[in-house]
């Protein structure tokens, strides 16, 4: 649902606020992903992969994210015959676990890496059958440009709390190929301000410019 | 099911016009609420973009598409990523030319090197091409336009300084065999018409160059869901998914 105000007072009025367009509007609303939006078909809910995928590995009661998911199955898809690896910068293991159940054909036949802070993840883990899935406890940019491929089809930046996010992502930026496409979670979330500051100049400086999303992602095409 | 089902949400019920009026006390500046859509706690960068807000707020004198800024912002991002991307830049569906006169501003396409191509009939949407019930939905606002001075002329004098636009009179697709452009890097589809939507898709996505992007406009729109299961089918078919933005637009890159 949608953020609500800090100060309690104006929290109450959204929230009762929110109830009544939910209440007037049934399931005319997706209420979800930090967003309302209204007479949507979202028909990637009634994907049978996606919502069987929804159903096996998300947390009913965790924060509703599938508008999210939707805009990276879309990418791993549409990315397929774009030469290179997928790499994570950062993010979230039930979101991999998604992915994994949702798009197999997509991650497999190239190398997808994962590059987590040490404190959100323990150890390095390899998974090589059926898919060539390498996580890696580093956010260090040695490491990274070391481990990463060469040549990278789907880039996702998501450790906005990270300081050495964008350094490290700058210098994977010389693998992406052209078409790849660049998905920055948080890219638009009112708390990494700065960060979507110093992302859209990074990305201005290489003559790429990125959507922001409703749910907050960004998504830039490589050329 | 068509734009007269009755799924868009009553907005101008009291209780939803009360609770929105309740949003903007609540959040102040930090909601956005238009395309159908409310959201809090986000940046919402465009709307900080001194060129785009200059572009979007002078270009029409309608409200209803005064509502509609995050639609535009992904036309204008899609056009400014197709720059490097051989080819012209395409919109079928135009209207009264308000959301390609904002991407024009944006760009300054005047000093772009590429033709922007805007077909429509500025009639409505001829028989041939669509439903009796997308005729009824959508043809009185094309009969309140043309009763207000709206006409191909005037809409071709909104983009006099645009020597690279052409303002095309003409059904799509039957247009195409006189006036069509080889290459296409950006298309916007924006008829409101399944059968004229998908004529449009069958005649232009072969010329749509590697890179190239396609902007579906009411691709995510419950009352279009006909149209939606149709075109994700036939992008299907050609080995491509469809991603749904929330801003009810649907997005394909071209490999």
């Amino acid at each position: 649902m949608l953020l609500l105000p800090a100060d309690p007072q104006k929290a109450a009025k959204a929230l009762g606020a929110i109830n009544v367009l939910r209440r007037s509007f049934g399931t005319l609303v997706h209420d979800g992903d930090g967003f309302l939006a209204f007479s949507r078909n979202a028909s990637f809910t009634r994907d049978p992969r996606f919502a069987a995928a929804v159903k096996r590995v998300l947390d009913p009661n965790a924060p509703d994210r599938r508008w999210a998911l939707h805009i990276l199955t879309w990418a791993l898809e549409s990315t397929r015959s774009v030469p290179g690896g997928v790499v994570f910068v950062g993010g979230d293991p039930r979101e991999f676990a998604f992915l994994l159940a949702a798009e197999p054909e997509s991650l497999a036949a190239r190398p997808i890496r994962v590059f987590l802070d040490r404190e959100e993840f323990g150890a390095d883990d390899t998974q090589t059958t059926p898919i060539d899935w390498r996580t890696f406890s580093t956010l260090d940019r040695d490491r990274v440009l070391q481990e990463a491929p060469r040549q990278i089809a789907m880039l996702v930046a998501g450790a906005p709390k990270a300081r050495s996010e964008l350094s490290v992502l700058e210098a994977l930026f010389d693998r992406l190929e052209p078409g790849a496409l660049l998905i920055i979670q948080d890219f638009g979330a009112a708390q990494f301000t700065k960060r979507h500051v110093d992302f859209v100049n990074a990305l201005r400086g290489r003559g790429v410019v990125a959507m922001e999303i409703a749910t907050t992602q960004g998504l830039a095409i490589w050329r | 099911m068509s734009a007269t089902d009755g799924l868009d949400p009553d907005w101008d019920s009291e209780n939803v016009r009360a609770a929105l009026a309740d949003l903007v006390d609540a959040y102040g500046r930090a909601i956005f609420l238009g395309d159908h859509l409310a959201v809090a706690g986000q940046v919402v960068g465009f709307g900080h973009d001194r060129a785009f807000v200059e572009a979007f707020k002078g270009s029409s004198p309608d409200t209803n598409e005064n509502s509609w800024p995050w639609r535009l912002h992904t036309l204008v991002w899609a056009a400014k990523s197709v720059l490097s991307v051989p080819g012209d830049f395409v919109e079928c569906g135009v209207f009264r030319g308000f959301m390609s006169l904002v991407v024009c501003k944006c760009l300054n396409f005047e000093c772009v090197g590429r033709q922007f191509w805007l077909f429509d009939t500025f009639e409505g949407l001829a028989k041939g091409q669509s439903s009796d019930i997308e005729r009824e939905a959508l043809n009185p606002s094309y009969e309140r336009s043309m009763a207000e001075g709206y006409t191909v002329d005037s809409v071709r004098a909104k983009f006099a300084a645009y020597p690279n636009v052409r303002v095309v009179k003409g059904v799509v697709p039957d247009i195409f065999a006189t006036q069509c452009p080889r290459r296409i890097a950006y298309l916007h589809v924006d008829m409101n018409a399944l059968t004229a939507e998908i004529s449009a898709l069958e005649a232009l996505f072969d010329k749509v160059t590697p890179g190239g992007v396609i902007v579906l406009d009411d691709y995510g729109r419950l009352p279009f869901s006909e149209m939606h299961q149709a075109e994700r089918a036939w992008f299907r078919a050609r080995g491509y998914a469809v991603l749904e933005l929330p801003s009810g637009q649907g997005l394909v890159v071209k490999r």
